[in-house]
């Protein structure tokens, strides 16, 4: 269970969360839906440890990040887009690399056939295209076998078929006990497989059971524009 | 950690950096080599020239003391001490026009002119004696210059050498190679090369935007930085070692390779001479730039923990190796010895041609190696408060 408490966090005077708290359970997968450049990845970086928070601000199973760093760490696996692949390595390194790094006894070769990336497992990530790299990306969050699953974006690039594809790899992780945060722009794919949604509003979380509800109208809700809100209240 | 070095590994040795530092340190090294392509060999004729040069002063001095009508006693002792050193003189000058060249009897009279100046310097220091002055090397005239030329010929022609002097034109390949390292690419460009490199690949996770998974790896960041710091070391230092091997190659197989025994003299104490064989030269100078890459990584890794761009990088690491100019150095302090910019003009520091106090080469290996030790710990302690490369 990943516990965040009292969250606060900006970029100069630029306030992006304020005073947040949540969790996340075992086995629960939230999604997280905000307009572009609201802290989607903000938050997922704090998670991580890779922008400053308070000592005593993140939980995750248990354990402290500012008291046992490398143990936190290994309960998750974020990596923030394909960008930060290593270009001149192969899928193959990655894959390994990850498995070691994280201690993870996943047979990589089953991961590589069931997201049907044989055919460029000894290509190196140069030569890849998008679509290919957010499979490379997905295989490493899947062969790291960690507990909690950021993930920034997932569905970008993706034709249909994979899509549904990766929604189907995010419930079969959801029946494994994962933690997974998921952010997205993509409403429908959100209301397929999340739990809960956290929408990011006013430098806050505001957090929506999936009941099964039009996700995009309450998107739209969510972020009327002021014009809009304004033509609607006259 | 096995895969981290592995990592690691494969993205530095793939990078194209290594062939522009490879490259950069060929061209520095090949300076004198290019400069002399298509120039006939006349290292023996200028050698000749300059023994011709030397008997010509002497004789000039003899024809002049002759002219004085009424010699005073002095002056009497001087035109003998002239006509003792032209008989030396004319010997050395027989002995280089011999056909086929005769290196032996060529050393033996070069050995007993040393001797006899240095028997005359020993009697009075200011004996006005006519001195070989070789090309591109400075005259020596104190006593500890006679002995350091005693040493020398005795060696040459104990070894059955022939002299190859530092002006000479297609040097063999051990003697240009010592001779560059030593005379003619100075010890700070060898270094800042080796700094591009380092700031390169000290830099090239945050240039390229992948620090951040470097960051969530679960271990600690200390060791990230201490693999990433061994291998690019490693890395820079083979680059070096291919590069000299490079240019001792292609010299060798147009100049002949030279012999590893050929002397160089020097001395610990100012008063004696000691030889050091070639051989030995080159593996001094590569424990120097051994050490002084460690040290130089050592202190890249810190570097890196603050800046994001090579330049910078680059601009910070050679602004610690400029304070290493003997022209910077401050005047010379108790606490000299101790620090490290003492060290980073090695072809000084194996030559004993410091203007400062130093621990000699062997300390300063070992004292290179302990800051190293110190900059990389108080990095470790840096990195574990800030858990961020
Ligand atoms: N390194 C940074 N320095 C300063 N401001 C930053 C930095 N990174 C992000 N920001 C700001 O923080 C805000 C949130 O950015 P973030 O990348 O988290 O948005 P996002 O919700 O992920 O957007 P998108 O949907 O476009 O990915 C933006 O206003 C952005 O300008
Ligand atoms: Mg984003």
């Amino acid at each position: 269970m990943l516990s965040v408490n009292d969250l606060s966090f900006s970029f100069k005077k630029n306030v992006i969360f304020d005073q947040v708290s949540f969790s996340i359970n075992d086995g629960e997968l939230v999604g997280l839906v905000a307009p572009n450049g609201t802290g989607k990845t903000t938050l997922l970086k704090l998670l991580c440890g890779l922008l400053p928070t308070a000592a005593t601000t993140l939980t995750l199973n248990g354990i402290h990040l500012y008291q046992h760093r490398t143990a936190y760490l290994r309960q998750l696996f974020f990596l923030e887009n394909s960008n930060q692949l290593y270009a001149d390595l192969t899928v193959a390194d990655h894959l390994t690399y990850v498995r070691s790094m994280w201690h993870s006894a996943v047979d990589i070769a089953g991961v590589v056939d069931s997201l049907g990336m044989a055919g460029y497992y000894r290509k190196k990530i140069k030569t890849l295209s998008l679509g290919m790299k957010q499979h490379v990306l997905l295989a490493m969050y899947l062969v790291s076998d960690a507990q909690t699953l950021l993930i920034d974006e997932p569905l970008n690039g993706l034709d249909p078929t994979s899509i549904q594809q990766f929604e189907r790899v995010f419930l079969a992780l959801k029946q494994q006990g994962k933690s997974m945060l998921i952010s997205s722009h993509q409403m429908d794919s959100v209301g397929r497989v999340s739990d809960r949604v956290f929408f990011l509003q006013n430098q806050t979380i505001v957090p929506i059971e999936n009941t099964g509800q039009d996700m995009l109208a309450v998107y739209n809700t969510m972020y009327l524009k002021a014009g809009e809100q304004h033509a609607r209240s006259v | 950690m096995r895969a981290l070095f592995k990592v690691t590994f494969k993205r530095d040795v793939q990078s194209t950096t290594n062939i522009v530092i490879f490259a950069a340190l060929v061209i520095l090294l090949l300076g004198t080599f290019f400069s002399q392509t298509g120039q006939a060999n006349t290292t023996r004729g200028d050698l000749y020239n300059v023994y011709v040069t030397t008997d010509d002063g002497i004789t000039n001095e003899v024809i002049a003391l002759r002219k004085v009508k009424h010699r005073t006693a002095a002056q009497t002792a001087r035109l003998n001490q002239k006509l003792t050193e032209k008989t030396y003189a004319d010997q050395i000058i027989a002995a280089a026009s011999a056909s086929p060249a005769a290196a032996d009897q060529l050393n033996r009279a070069l050995l007993h002119y040393a001797q006899y100046a240095l028997r005359q310097t020993q009697k009075d220091p200011r004996t006005p004696l006519q001195l070989i002055a070789y090309t591109d090397q400075p005259l020596d005239r104190s006593l500890l210059g006679r002995v350091k030329d005693v040493a020398f010929y005795r060696y040459l022609l104990d070894h059955h050498i022939q002299e190859i002097p530092t002006a000479a034109v297609h040097a063999p390949a051990i003697n240009y190679l010592a001779g560059a390292f030593l005379y003619h690419v100075s010890p700070f460009l060898i270094i800042a090369v080796l700094l591009v490199g380092l700031a390169e690949f000290f830099t090239m996770d945050k240039r390229l935007g992948t620090i951040d998974f470097a960051n969530t790896l679960p271990i600690s960041k200390s060791k990230v930085l201490l693999i990433q710091g061994l291998l690019t070391c490693l890395l820079m230092f083979v680059l070096f070692l291919l590069a000299a091997v490079a240019v001792f190659l292609l010299v060798g197989s147009q100049n002949g390779w030279g012999t590893w025994t050929y002397p160089l003299v020097y001395s610990l104490d100012g008063l004696h001479a000691r030889i050091m064989p070639l051989a030995q030269l080159m593996g001094m100078l590569v424990l120097s730039i051994f050490s002084l890459l460690v040290f130089f990584t050592a202190i890249g890794g810190l570097i890196s923990l603050f800046v994001r761009t090579t330049g910078t990088h680059f601009l910070w690491a050679s602004a610690l190796l400029l304070t290493g100019l003997p022209s910077v150095l401050g005047p010379a302090t108790r606490l000299m010895p101790w620090l490290p910019v003492g060290y980073f003009d090695y072809a000084a520091v194996i030559l004993h041609r410091t203007n400062w106090p130093t621990l000699g080469f062997g300390g300063g290996v070992g004292l290179l190696l302990g800051w190293s030790l110190l900059v990389f710990g108080g990095t470790g302690v840096l990195l574990h408060r800030r858990q961020l490369l």
